[in-house]
């Protein structure tokens, strides 16, 4: 028998698949932001999403993606930042959806991150699994924003929960990460300055033993000193390059 | 039978348990006192270990080194009796749940933290490690039955230095077991939402102070707060009842309604009395960024004016409760956009 928690993440995960395939038939760009996209570049263990899907889109085709978004099933509404959906899934819950457009905006700092014109035609089909037992046989495809974006929408806030995800990323996708776009996009962004402070920062942290803890709070798991050591040296090579 | 021993290991087991009992012991010692290879003891400790008839700790000053200790016959006997009727093919294919569902009533248990958290709030997806309160005297069989080559059993500390499918952390509690579980809707049992709502609050980790914030929200109604084991007792008895009354309050402030009913809130504020030094929460994360705010703030000469600027703005974020702070005798350093992020994510603004 499927308990509520499958079943919620089971609709979340076809939703998300519906979504993506629709997005495709009508060209719209849509790609995933959010716990959703940081799955896609770690481990399993590091996995504290939400059920809510976040996206980005551009302008172009908002008005489309409005009556896809309205035929699944969401009530939507334009919001400051783009496009906020709702779907019920029973009495007690339901999933949102936040879709942001050409930009997002940090809630802690207040910081805007405009979307670098290569974003879309970067971004990259990831299978995202489902973290229920039940659900082990389900895996969908959903198109992800692609690793540099995360890494410094997750650096440019103020939330150490933020931290932790870019934290998680680097450890597990470092290899993945294109240090050189990395640089422009902050450059582009004015962002320089922030993201090395950041940097510095969990730097730090990390030799305090601050990130153990940040890595306890998250994953319940013990921050060993060989994943400290390894945090220490790629934190060092994106500092060096900014 | 899916928990048996061959002969060899069993022979090996018996010995060991005559010499040590619950005494640790090194591979070295195994290979001493059964007058075996290094090898065979390494293979006799990673049977007993993967079978769960003993458990391993590793020294906090060096990972490899490695500390065992026996699970007793008694517990092992008990464990291999549960098992018994369980064919191998169905025993392969058991989750940590459906364990936890065939143990039923045998020994009294209640999954805490975030993965019985996520049974009442749906919101944070939880870690992969299931924290189970148990009666300290159980221990050896609850190292015993969960053990297996997917589920890693721990006391203390979990080192991820094997990647597993299950982590759990077992918790000894003297609390009566019967006042604190609930049965789950998958049939395995969870601490109640009003004991779990104060261990999390009682954590005060950025983390478990969101788990709470979402419970309530999707809870509130349904939570006992006054009556015999409430909330507001229970919290009471663990000496939280500010931060409690306080983080209330914020929750009702920041999603300009009554997700919480104002008389719980006035009945825990006719409770509080005076100011207090409490700094809440004391999350360490949250407490050192503060801290190294604030010394930046002091230290003012060193910095230039748009630093100033800069650092008072997010000592605002800081002190964004400074009112019910106040009211609450309280020092708040939660950054309002912690609840606020709640409340949008689930839907309420």
């Amino acid at each position: 028998m499927s308990s509520e928690n499958s079943i919620v993440e089971k609709t979340n995960l076809l939703d998300l698949e519906e979504i993506n395939k629709e997005a495709e038939k009508y060209e719209i760009d849509l790609i995933l932001i959010g716990g959703n996209s940081v799955r896609a570049y770690t481990e399993s263990r590091s996995w504290r999403f939400t059920k809510d899907l976040d996206f980005i889109t551009t302008s172009t085709k908002l008005g489309l993606l409005y009556d896809v978004l309205n035929n699944l099933g969401y009530n939507t509404m334009k919001t400051d930042y783009g496009l906020k959906g709702s779907k019920k899934i029973n009495e007690k819950y339901s999933i949102e959806l936040h879709i942001s457009v050409d930009k997002v905006i940090d809630w802690s700092t207040g910081k805007t991150y405009i979307l670098p014109e290569d974003i879309f035609e970067l971004s990259k089909s990831v299978p995202i699994k489902a973290s229920f037992e039940e659900n082990q046989e389900l895996e969908v495809v959903a198109k992800s924003a692609p690793i540099e974006d995360v890494v410094i929408m997750k650096l440019m806030t103020a939330r150490p929960r933020d931290h932790f995800d870019s934290v998680a990323i680097i450890l597990d996708s470092f290899d993945k990460l294109d240090i050189s776009r990395f640089k422009r996009i902050c450059e582009k962004n004015e962002l320089i300055k922030t993201i090395k402070e950041r940097i510095e920062s969990l730097i730090v942290d990390n030799r305090k033993g601050i990130i153990a803890k940040l890595w306890k709070q998250n994953t319940g798991l013990t921050f060993i000193a060989t994943r400290q050591n390894d945090l220490r040296k790629k934190l060092r090579v994106l500092l060096e390059i900014l | 039978m899916v928990k048996s021993m061959p002969n060899w290991l069993k022979k090996n087991y018996n010995s060991l348990w005559k010499k040590y009992e619950k005494e640790v012991f090194t591979t070295q010692n195994v290979a001493d006192s059964l007058n075996i290879s290094n090898y065979m003891a390494t293979k006799t400790l990673w049977q007993l270990e993967n079978k769960g008839f003993v458990y391993k700790t590793r020294s906090e000053l060096d990972y490899r080194n490695k500390l065992y200790r026996l699970i007793s016959p008694e517990d092992v006997r008990y464990v291999i009796g549960l098992y018994s009727l369980i064919e191998k093919e169905e025993f392969r294919r058991l989750t940590l749940e459906d364990k936890l569902i065939l143990l039923n009533e045998k020994i009294p248990y209640a999954l805490t933290g975030s993965k019985a958290a996520y049974q009442f709030h749906h919101y944070v997806n939880p870690p992969k490690v299931y924290e189970i309160k148990i009666r300290s005297e159980d221990e050896g069989k609850w190292i015993a039955f969960l053990t297996d080559k997917y589920t890693r059993v721990y006391l203390n500390d979990i080192l991820e230095t094997k990647s597993a499918k299950y982590y759990i952390k077992l918790i000894h509690s003297t609390i009566k077991f019967d006042d604190i579980i609930h049965k789950s809707d998958s049939g395995y049992y969870i601490e109640k939402i009003e004991y779990l709502l104060i261990e999390l609050l009682m954590r005060e980790t950025q983390t478990s102070i969101i788990e709470v914030v979402a419970m309530i929200i999707q809870n509130s109604a349904d939570i006992n707060w006054f009556r015999e084991k409430g909330v507001i007792k229970l919290a009471v008895e663990s000496n939280i009842i500010r931060e409690l009354g306080f983080l209330l309050d914020a929750l009702n402030y920041e999603s300009d309604s009554s997700i919480v009913d104002e008389r719980i809130i006035s009945t825990i504020e006719n409770m509080v009395e005076g100011n207090s030094k409490i700094i809440f929460p004391k999350d360490d994360v949250l407490l050192n960024r503060y801290d190294e705010l604030r010394n930046k703030i002091v230290h003012q000469s060193l910095i230039s004016k748009k630093e100033i600027v800069k650092y008072k703005k997010i000592q605002k974020r800081f002190e964004g409760y400074s009112e019910l702070s106040n009211k609450w005798g309280l020092q708040s350093i939660l950054p309002r956009e912690v609840i606020r992020k709640v409340l949008t994510d689930l839907g309420v603004s």
